[in-house]
């Protein structure tokens, strides 16, 4: 379970985020509901480690995470503009994770969860594709495939499915929903969106300005 | 509606009919002073055997292999040095920001005599001349190519990026390697093309801190060409320096793989990562001091006469003590003043005529052409325009060999590729919809330039006019060449200065450094 107790997070001497707390229980998808500048995504990274807490916890099954490097958490993260890597394909963006568990995983295991993620995001055939090459919604689902590729504890996915059309956006809503059902990775979603958490989560969690629960 | 529209087209045709047309002048100042004494050097060292003897005499063997290893040791220290300030330039922000990349640029614009002279006066006296500060000197001048060109890449790689690579188990180095450096490679290699050419043609800091040791192609180009007269080995090797620089600058020129996806990001502030402070901290402190102290000891130098404080280095800059070696340094002062206005008053109009012509033409060829025709001189060493121009136009009707316009010619050719860049992007970026609101407003196409673009390139017109400025005050390759007695500028002065034996001469050096410091300070503050 993750554990997330009265962060506070100050960036260039304002208070982003305030005392903000929350639970979530392995297995389940949470939503985060709130309007722009509220500081979901601050919370987000701040539970994965690329903003420092000023002060508060984070911990994960108990064990504290607040100062442990990002690399070391093992939290997934979706970022609102996918920020795949550029000059990688497709297949060695999805792969790029899976370098770094240990013990060291051998080429026809990076192969299989490549192809694997690859088959779950519906894109078996991009997998040479140059990330250029995509449109929006594919990128998303490269994203997603990519953060998940390392089997991280958590998922984070901040604001997922903005600044795409609403044929897409409902169709990935609901192909995101089945991929972490059927994955059962425990995930944090960042949307300003109540229809699509409430379609998402388990569970809804709103904050206001600067956030606290 | 129709009317307006043809009146709006007509606005932009007319402009660059007349920037085309304006463009003549700026296009022939630089066949007369750039490709007709190139094409001389060329066609001299083509008709001559000169080019396979030059490879056949062991000196000169020594001095191709000191400039090569020496142009290489240098440019890799310069990155090595310049990694961390464009580091934390490039990913945080900081107090104190502006005020540390304005310092590890200013030894840029600066003349490479003063940057020379500002390492001799902090080196050891036994260190003085030597490989040591050629490299303490190639570093500091270069740092701003690097910080430049390769912070202004890393801004644009998505932050994101980095941090997506750190949540999928990446250590901070992994993520560098395998993320960051593909994003900035080409920016890299290209910084490094451009300070290996600046090292492998330095000319001021060899001429002061290379002692007789040491000498590059560029310092054997005039010694063969100025001490000798040997003008045919000094073409030949004007010709081996140009095919090395082509070389390296077409292996090293950048490409932009990423570059359409690429846009400039904020950066974090670095008082809300305190991991980091640190290692931002001793970046720039470590650059700051680097690029700092030596300048600091040139002031103090200039100070320091038979190891006491005085100040009488400053007072025989003006009291006539220094005319028995035959130097003036009111004079230098007089003649450096004169030659850096005439530069401004004619580079100024004609970067502006080709501006124009690059900003109104519609076809992204012609502003290639513009770019690389105008460029090119940037790319040419100042020593090589100096010895084309004494062999171009030492004949009657047009012997100006040793007239003292030839230099300002000089300087005009060297400054223009410069003054292009800083009008040329400002003039592009206009839109064309507030000409075509002036059109709509009543205002001809001659008032709309006046009332819009000229008014809105006002600033950019006054840093083209204090660089073109900085550009003629601090020359000194082709002023080397071209200087003739009476007409010696600062730079020379100084040179001739540090060139001789004796406390008070050397201590005179330095003042007069300090003082072209803070001249050349004054005038790039006023722009």
């Amino acid at each position: 379970m993750l554990d997330v107790h009265n962060i506070c997070v100050v960036l260039g001497g304002t208070p982003i985020v305030q005392d903000f707390s929350l639970q979530i229980p392995t297995g389940t998808t949470t939503a985060l509901v709130g309007p722009s500048g509220s500081g979901k995504t601050t919370i987000l990274h701040a539970i994965c480690g690329i903003t420092p807490v000023t002060s508060g916890s984070v911990s994960y099954d108990g064990r504290d995470i607040t100062n442990t490097p990002i690399h070391r958490r093992k939290i997934g993260m979706v970022f609102q503009d996918s920020d795949l890597f550029p000059h990688l394909t497709v297949w060695h963006n999805i792969a790029f994770g899976l370098a770094f568990i240990t013990p060291r995983l051998g080429a026809r295991a990076v192969t299989e969860r490549v192809q694997e993620l690859l088959a779950l995001v519906g894109m078996e055939t991009f997998g040479d594709r140059r990330i250029d090459d995509l449109s929006g919604g594919e990128q998303r689902r490269v994203a997603l495939a990519r953060a998940l590729a390392p089997w991280p504890h958590l998922l984070l996915l901040d604001e997922p499915f903005s600044a795409l059309d609403s044929a897409l956006r409902l169709r990935l809503i609901a192909d995101i929903g089945d991929i972490l059902s059927a994955t059962r990775t425990t995930a944090l979603i960042v949307t300003h969106d109540p229809a699509e958490a409430e379609i998402l989560a388990t569970r809804t969690v709103s904050i206001s300005s600067p956030s606290t629960t | 509606m129709d009317k307006h529209h043809a009146a709006m087209k007509q606005t932009l045709a007319t402009l660059r009919r007349a920037a085309l047309v304006s463009s003549v002048l700026p296009a022939a100042w630089l066949i007369v002073f750039y490709v007709f004494p190139l094409g001389n050097i060329f066609s001299r060292a083509l008709s001559i055997d000169a080019f396979t003897d030059i490879l056949g005499n062991s000196g000169i063997r020594h001095v191709l292999w000191f400039t090569m290893w020496q142009a290489l040791l240098s440019t890799a220290l310069t990155l090595i040095v310049a990694f961390p300030i464009t580091w934390a330039c490039s990913r945080w922000q900081f107090t104190g920001q502006r005020f540390v990349i304005g310092l590890a640029t200013a030894p840029f614009v600066l003349p490479t005599v003063i940057v020379a002279a500002a390492v001799r006066a902090t080196l050891p006296q036994q260190m003085s001349s030597g490989i040591t500060g050629i490299l303490f000197a190639h570093v500091i001048f270069n740092l701003a190519v690097v910080v430049r060109i390769v912070s202004a890449r890393w801004q644009q790689a998505p932050p994101n990026t980095a941090a997506a690579a750190r949540t999928l188990g990446a250590s901070a180095w992994k993520t560098f390697w395998l993320v960051t450096w593909p994003m900035i490679r080409s920016a890299v290699v290209g910084a490094a093309g451009i300070v290996f050419m600046f090292c492998f043609t330095s000319f001021g800091v060899i001429k002061i801190l290379g002692g007789p040791r040491y000498s590059t192609i560029e310092v054997e180009i005039f010694t063969r060409a100025v001490q000798f007269g040997d003008i045919n080995t000094a073409v030949a090797l004007v010709l081996l320096q140009l095919i090395v620089i082509a070389i390296v600058l077409g292996l090293t020129a950048p490409r932009d793989e990423f570059g359409k996806k690429i846009r400039v990001h904020r950066q974090s502030h670095i008082r809300d990562y305190p991991r980091q402070r640190r290692l931002v901290l001793a970046s720039v402190y470590a650059t700051v001091l680097f690029v700092g102290t030596p300048f600091v000891f040139m002031f103090v130098s200039s100070f320091r006469l038979h190891h006491r404080w005085s100040i009488n280095a400053w007072r025989h800059l003006f009291d006539g003590t220094l005319d028995s070696i035959g130097v003036d340094v009111a004079r230098a002062m007089s003649n450096s003043l004169f030659f850096a206005t005439l530069t401004v008053a004619i580079t100024v109009p004609l970067a502006l005529c080709l501006a124009c012509a690059s900003a109104y033409s519609s076809s992204p060829s012609v502003r290639r052409l513009i770019a690389i025709f105008v460029g090119a001189p940037l790319a040419t060493s100042a020593v090589a325009l100096g010895l084309g121009m004494i062999i171009t136009f030492d004949q009657s009707p047009i012997n100006w060999r040793s007239h003292w316009f030839l230099l300002v010619c000089a300087h005009c050719t060297i400054a223009l590729p410069l003054a292009l860049r800083v009008l040329a992007a400002p003039l592009q970026s206009i839109p064309a919809t507030l000409r075509d609101s002036a059109r709509t407003l009543g205002a001809s196409p001659l008032q709309t330039w006046r009332k819009i673009d000229l008014a809105i390139i006002k600033r950019p017109l006054l840093i083209c006019a204090g660089l073109c400025a900085a550009v003629s005050l601090g020359e000194f390759g082709a002023t080397s060449f071209l200087t003739r007695s009476g007409n010696d500028t600062i730079p020379t002065t100084i040179a001739r200065l540090l060139g001789r034996p004796g406390d008070i001469v050397q201590s005179s050096g330095y003042a007069l450094a300090s003082l072209f410091v803070l001249l050349i300070v004054g005038v790039m503050s006023r722009a």
